[in-house]
Formats: C-alpha cells, sequence, structure tokens
C-alpha cells in the first residue's frame, strides 16, 4: 500500500517551505508517480469549476474527484466557508489514468496543504481523517482482492507452466478459472494442430457433466464467440440473453435446446504470447444474472494469461519431443535378419524422463561375412542428442563400409564427432565379428564394457575401457576376444545398469546373474531380454536403455584356407585349390568364376605386392566369399580399360564376375574380397 | 609344377597369304604367358594370326592382354586375328572382357585358315 498519510503530510512541508508554486509541481510528479505517466497538472479555468464549486458546496464530503468526457480530472476541496480549491489534471497517457481513490487522496493532499498555514480548522481536519480512514478502507479492499486475486494467479499459474502435460494442463486451468470466477460451470475450448497441420479444437469442462455438451456442435463463430475466438477482447454480461449480440445466428437464435442455462456470461481469449495467434477461449457461465464482476474478469484475464503460456509451453514441448522422437525413429534402423546371428535389439525410451536420449545400436554387414555390432550413446536429451546421434551414426556406418579396422572408425569418428556442434560426449563400442577366426574385435570409446556369454553359458565382462569417449579420444585400442560359435555378445546402454539408489557394481552383478539365469541358452532371446530389462530396471528406468544381443547360430559355413607364397605359379594353384574346393563344396557351377577371380586376385597379390599371404574360400547362406590376404597397404584401383589396353584388366574380371568386391585394412597389409553368389 | 606343365604353344606356319595356326594348349595366366609372347615374336608383323584354343582351358586377363597386343601387331600390317575353338571356361572370359567385339571367332582354325586364304 502507498503511505497516503505520508504523502499528505509532505505536501503541506512542501507548501509551507516553498509555496503554491512548489506545491503543484509536486503534485504533478506525484500524480506521474501514481498513475505511471506524465502528466499536466493546473488549477482549473472558471468555466469548468462553477458547477463542481456548486456540487462542493452541497456535499459533505470536503473533496471531490471528477472526470471530464476529454479524460481530463479535476480534483477539488473546501478550504473554509466560501473558499474552495480545484485542480485540473490532464493525463497524457491512457484516458484511464488513476483510480478515484487515488485521485482523491491526492486532492486531500493538495487540501491539506493549501489550509496549512491558516488557523487550525478543527471540522477541516476532522473530514480529512475521514477521507484517509475511508481512502484507507478502499485501498485496503481493493489490496486485500488483489492479493486474493495475485494468489490464486501465482499458484495456478505455477502449476500450469510446470504442466507439460497438455490434457492435464488444460483440465487444470479451466477447473482454477471456473471456481475463481464463481461460475457454475466453465468450459475451455483449445486449438490444436494435428500431425497433417490441420486445427482442430478441443475442449475441457468443468462443474458440468461432459454429456450436458456432448449433443452440441463445437461453439460457431457467432456474434457472441467472435471476440473471443478472434482474440479482440474479453465478454462479460450481466444477462447475455438482453445483450445485443446475442440470439442472431441459424438455426438455434441462441443457445441450442437443451444447453445448461446462461444469463451471466464471461468469456477470455488465449492467446500464445509468442505467436499472438489465438490457442483458444475460457466461457463461463451462471444461470443468474449479474454474477461476473470486474475481478472475475480480472481473475480470468490473468488465468487466461498464464494458460497461454502453459499451452505455448506445452505445445512447443509437444513438437520438440515428437520431432525428437521422429529423429530417433528415422535414424534407428529397422534390423534385417543377420546372417549367422540370432539377434535382439532393444531401445526403451526413458519411462521417467520427459525426452529421448541419444541411445542407438547398430549391426552392420561388413565384408567376407564379417558383422560390426555397435553400441552408442550421447550424453543428453531431446532434439540436440537425437540429431548428434544421427551423424555420428552415419559416420560409424560410413567408416563401417570402407571395412577400416574397429580402432580406425572410432578415431575418424572422435574427429568428426569433435567438428559437429555440440559438446555432448559420445560413448561407443564398435566390435566386428570375423567368422574364420571365430573372434571378436572391438575398440571401445568409453562405453560400458560388451559382455560374451560363451556356448557353455560363462559370462564374462570386458570392462575395461579402451578408449575416451569420442570427441575427445584421438587413439583407441582395440582387444580380440574368441567368440567360438555359439557365444552371444551382449552390448547396452548405461541406462540398464546405472539406476539411481543402486551402486554400478550393483547393476553390473544383477546383469551377470540376470544373462547367465536368462539368456544363456534361452530357447526364446527376445523374451529373455525383455526379462532382463525389466529385471535390472524395476520397469522404471530413468535413463533410456539400449540392449543389443547377438548369438552367433551356427550357420552352416564352409571355410578353406591356402597359404600363398611369392611365386608366379601362386595363381594356378589357388585355381586348382578353388575348383577342387567348390567341387567338394558341390558348387561346381562357380567353378569357372570363380576360378578367374582367384587368379586374378592371387596374381594381382604376387605381382603388385611381392607378399601374398593366403587364399581364403568361404561358403555361407548363398554366397561364395574369395579374400586373398597380402602384406601390402597400398589399395588396388579398379580402372576401366580401353578396348585395345593390354593391361588393367585383372579388377575388371573381378568387378564383372563377383556381386560386390573390395579391400580392407588387416595389421598384416590388406584384405580384397569378392563375393560371388551361389544362385 | 613349372609353367611348362601348364602350358604348351605350338606355331605352324603357311605361306600365300603368310598365315600361322598359334595351338595354345593348356592354361594362361600370368605365369605363362610369356610363353605365348615369345612365340608370337617369332612371326613376321604380317601373318595373319589364327589362335586355335580347343584345347586352352583358362585363359586371365594377362593371357587375353597377349591377345591384344599381337593383335595390335598384325592389324598395323594389315593382318587379321582370329579366335578359334574356344573352351567354355576361355568364352567366359572373351565376352566378360568384351573382347568378342574385337576378335572374330571361329569354331575350328581350318574354318579360319580357309577364309584367311580365300581372301
Amino acid at each position: 500500500m502507498r503511505p497516503w498519510s505520508a504523502l499528505v503530510r509532505a505536501a503541506g512541508e512542501v507548501r509551507a517551505a516553498h509555496g503554491e508554486a512548489e506545491l503543484m509541481a509536486c503534485l504533478q510528479r506525484w500524480a506521474g508517480v501514481i498513475s505511471g505517466e506524465q502528466s499536466q497538472v493546473g488549477w482549473l479555468p472558471t468555466a469548468q469549476a462553477e458547477p463542481l464549486v456548486r456540487r462542493l458546496e452541497a456535499q459533505e464530503a470536503p473533496c471531490l474527484v471528477d472526470r471530464a468526457p476529454d479524460g481530463s480530472v479535476a480534483l477539488g476541496g473546501r478550504l473554509g466557508e466560501g473558499q474552495h480549491f480545484l485542480i485540473g489534471v490532464q493525463f497524457s497517457g491512457t484516458p484511464k489514468g488513476m483510480r478515484d481513490d487515488e485521485l482523491l487522496v491526492l486532492a486531500a493532499a493538495a487540501r491539506v496543504a493549501l489550509l496549512r498555514g491558516d488557523p487550525p480548522d478543527a471540522g477541516a481536519l476532522h473530514h480529512l481523517m475521514a477521507l484517509l480512514e475511508q481512502s484507507a478502507a478502499v485501498r485496503a479492499a481493493t489490496f486485500e482482492a488483489d492479493s486474493r486475486l495475485v494468489d490464486t494467479l501465482r499458484d495456478v499459474g505455477q502449476r500450469l507452466t510446470a504442466q507439460l502435460d497438455l490434457d492435464l494442463m488444460v483440465q487444470d486451468a479451466t477447473d482454477a478459472a471456473t471456481e475463481a470466477t464463481g461460475a457454475q460451470f466453465g468450459a475451455f475450448f483449445y486449438n490444436l494442430i494435428d500431425e497433417y497441420g490441420e486445427s482442430y479444437t478441443l475442449y475441457t469442462l468443468s462443474g458440468a457433466p461432459r454429456e450436458a455438451f456432448a449433443q452440441f456442435p463445437m461453439p460457431r463463430n457467432t456474434k457472441v464467440f467472435a471476440p473471443t475466438f478472434n482474440g479482440e477482447c474479453t465478454v462479460r454480461s450481466d444477462d447475455i440473453l438482453a445483450d445485443p449480440r446475442y440470439g442472431h445466428q441459424e438455426p438455434h437464435y441462441g443457445m441450442p435446446k437443451g444447453h445448461l442455462p446462461v444469463r451471466s456470461y464471461l468469456a477470455v481469449p488465449v492467446i500464445s504470447p509468442t505467436s499472438k495467434e489465438v490457442l483458444g477461449g475460457f466461457f463461463f457461465g451462471h444461470s443468474a444474472p449479474a454474477q461476473f464482476t470486474g475481478g472475475h474478469q480480472r481473475l480470468a484475464e490473468g488465468l487466461a494469461g498464464h494458460t497461454a503460456i502453459a499451452l505455448d509451453n506445452a505445445r512447443l514441448y509437444a513438437r520438440e519431443r515428437s520431432v525428437a522422437t521422429d529423429l530417433q525413429r528415422q535414424m534407428l534402423p529397422t534390423f534385417q535378419a543377420t546372417p549367422g546371428f540370432r539377434t535382439v535389439t532393444r531401445y526403451l525410451p526413458a519411462a521417467t524422463a520427459s525426452e529421448v536420449g541419444g541411445d542407438w545400436l547398430d549391426i552392420i554387414e561388413l565384408s567376407s561375412g564379417r558383422t560390426a555390432f555397435v553400441v552408442g550413446d550421447v550424453m543428453g536429451r531431446g532434439v540436440p542428442a537425437a540429431g548428434t546421434m544421427g551423424q555420428i551414426r552415419t559416420a560409424i556406418r560410413a567408416y563401417a563400409m570402407l571395412d577400416l579396422p574397429p580402432s580406425e572408425v572410432l578415431r575418424h569418428s572422435s574427429k568428426l564427432a569433435g567438428e559437429m556442434s555440440g559438446r555432448q560426449f559420445i560413448t561407443c563400442i564398435y566390435a566386428v565379428y570375423d567368422p574364420i577366426d571365430q573372434t571378436l574385435t572391438y575398440a571401445n570409446a568409453g562405453h560400458p564394457g560388451p559382455a560374451v556369454i560363451a556356448p557353455d553359458g560363462e559370462v564374462s565382462f570386458y570392462e575395461d575401457r579402451l578408449g575416451m569417449p569420442l570427441r575427445l579420444g584421438e587413439s583407441f585400442l582395440e582387444r580380440v576376444i574368441d567368440f567360438p560359435q555359439g557365444s552371444a555378445l551382449v552390448l547396452y546402454t548405461d541406462g540398464l545398469v546405472e539406476r539411481r539408489g543402486r551402486p554400478l557394481l550393483d547393476g553390473l552383478a544383477d546383469l551377470r546373474l540376470a544373462l547367465a539365469n536368462l539368456v544363456a541358452g534361452a530357447e526364446d532371446p527376445d523374451a529373455a531380454c525383455d526379462e532382463v530389462i525389466k529385471r535390472l530396471t524395476g520397469g522404471a528406468h530413468d535413463d533410456d536403455v539400449a540392449l543389443l544381443f547377438a548369438r552367433e547360430s551356427g550357420e552352416a559355413r564352409e571355410v578353406a584356407v591356402m597359404p600363398l607364397t611369392a611365386n608366379p605359379l601362386a595363381a594356378a594353384a589357388g585355381r586348382r585349390f578353388a575348383v577342387d574346393t567348390l567341387a567338394k563344396w558341390k558348387l561346381t557351377a562357380l567353378q569357372t568364376n570363380a576360378s578367374m577371380v582367384v587368379t586374378e586376385l592371387v596374381s594381382n597379390a604376387v605381382r603388385h605386392t611381392g607378399a601374398p599371404l593366403a587364399l581364403r574360400l568361404q561358403h555361407r547362406a548363398h554366397r561364395l566369399i574369395v579374400e586373398v590376404a597380402d602384406g601390402d597397404e597400398r589399395q588396388p584401383r579398379q580402372l576401366r580399360p580401353a578396348l585395345l589396353d593390354e593391361g588393367h584388366r585383372g579388377l575388371f574380371i573381378v568387378n564383372k564376375l563377383s556381386q560386390r568386391w573390395g579391400t580392407r585394412p588387416t595389421a598384416e597389409g590388406k584384405v580384397v574380397w569378392a563375393e560371388l553368389a551361389t544362385g | 609344377m613349372d609353367r611348362f606343365e601348364l602350358v604348351n604353344v605350338q606355331v605352324e606356319q603357311f605361306a600365300d597369304p603368310p598365315a600361322a595356326i598359334v595351338r595354345v594348349k593348356g592354361e594362361l595366366d600370368f605365369a605363362t604367358t610369356p610363353c605365348l609372347v615369345e612365340a608370337l615374336a617369332q612371326l613376321p608383323a604380317e601373318t595373319n594370326l589364327i589362335f586355335d584354343f580347343s584345347e586352352l582351358h583358362f585363359c586371365d586377363s594377362s593371357g587375353l592382354g597377349a591377345l591384344i597386343a599381337a593383335y595390335k601387331t598384325a592389324t598395323a600390317a594389315g593382318a587379321k586375328t582370329y579366335l578359334a575353338g574356344l573352351t567354355p571356361t576361355v568364352l567366359t572370359a572373351v565376352k566378360v572382357t568384351m573382347l568378342d567385339e574385337l576378335f572374330p571367332m571361329r569354331d575350328t582354325a581350318q574354318a579360319a585358315l580357309a577364309e584367311v586364304s580365300a581372301a
């Protein structure tokens, strides 16, 4: 509350000390302070003063406030028998200006100041006291109403703006507003945009059962509703039936039959503070007339403001969440059956968090029947994490296609991640299964280590984190582990083992137990993996959970290996080896093409590297894979020979006869491989 | 195994017009192709070449390269080059590399020789 008595006292002191001119200057400042505007203050001209003087003489009250149609205000007071003062205040801003009770205090302050110096006037002082008390009472009542309003607004506002669930939020807002306005029932109609960008309207009700409105169509843009749906202004009517805007529209000409009776009507538009679009409107009704006051209107308007913010938040949030989920969904591949493996992949967004995270899984078929398994985790949540995840996942796929060794895949990815926007750490494991060696070679960028379930069911964790997370790591170590037929690899993100209130080691121990008891040898690994996740997270994971299970299915596979020496006859030897092997494998139809491919690959290794190491033939899943390893890391290039070129036909022939071919670096040098379809 | 076990090249020469039937038996790859190249080097450039491949069971890109070299030499001297009696494997190699567009192919060396003599 403003210190009115202090203001009045100060006015007197100013005039006593500085005279009337200074008093007027003070009043002008105070008028400005109270109304927040640059206002002009001066003695009222005689013509305007006369009717006011008559009012002052007739009135009991010592002061008056009079508002002229042009928005100017006159303040006046009796000073003694036949003596009056009248001050005009011209507000420079909006015509609203100060409230009457505030102006009255200003008038009283002026009166006291002007009386000061005169002989004490007991009557005048008495009137002043009465006036101040009256003002104080008005102020106090307004203040109390205001503070109730403020409290209600604050409470509901906090609730609303913290609520991101749209349905709960709008219902809460409707209930709160209906209660605060004293309406018999209230409704909130709001517009939403569906996934096709089309607007549609939903509504919530408070104080009336939904059935009471179920048979009515959505409110249309009638004269009564238009100001609300167009976002023009609040409509408050003591009796809507008597409102000139009411009852014009076909077919009902007013409320449809069976509508709850409404006399008092209050409707407030809800307008987005960011986009300025009309998000919806609150409608309150009461069957008795004149139920809604200016206070109710202010309250409803305040709540509409909060609702608009909350609705904006919820819509933005819903948009962001759906963008992030879409991103995740689009970027997480649907896994095809992986030849030679029984796989299970699970990705569960956090049950308690509100946004998706940046976990991902990947299975990539490499050359020569090898398979890469990837698990990764971008720290953070929402669109940034999902976006980074998508980029880094694609990068790793690309490096995988180049058939780089695991350490190199991570090294390149880390470098690339360092150049991407964002600063999230990214942890990742890249593991390659080689069916010929029956090994798993992996590199780890700060991710929880892989678990391997041996064919006999023994579970091993490889917890040594071989490198820093991507972005930080500059080099990564590789580890090779035996992976005999029937072994299973389990990759996961920390959401599976880290849980609030449970030490990490306990989580790992639980996982080991669950893998040994549930997954090892499970007939139905899908169900087993679901059970593992359920057991470890208790169904309430507070982080995303990603799990990849891959069991070598002991798929029929034939492998034949022949060592090579740097001898011109190596090609012929390899050719014979291929013909014999394919006869054994009952693939005689492939003998011609395989001989040609073997000859060209071995010839190249002998002629161009001088260090041929081995010829490997592999037969699996409708493919014959020819591999020639050598001790030279230089990559061969396929040139397209002109018709009369005498050379450059070797890889051209390989390219023609194989479905695909390529090279991959190895520790010793490289492998050049080609895959031929077996029919 | 040495390269002479893998391949055998016999050349039968004819006059008016100068022609040669080059019989290659066995397999041609980068180890054995030099045998063919040496044999061809003995022939005058203007010799019409008839490669009898009825007993050639394999030919790789080096062998094909030698054929192209021979074709270029012969063509420059106004002579022709024929491939005759191709086995399925060698036919595959020729077709895959599209050399069937370059060389006229005949069922037998005799058919090719008759063609050369009649010209």
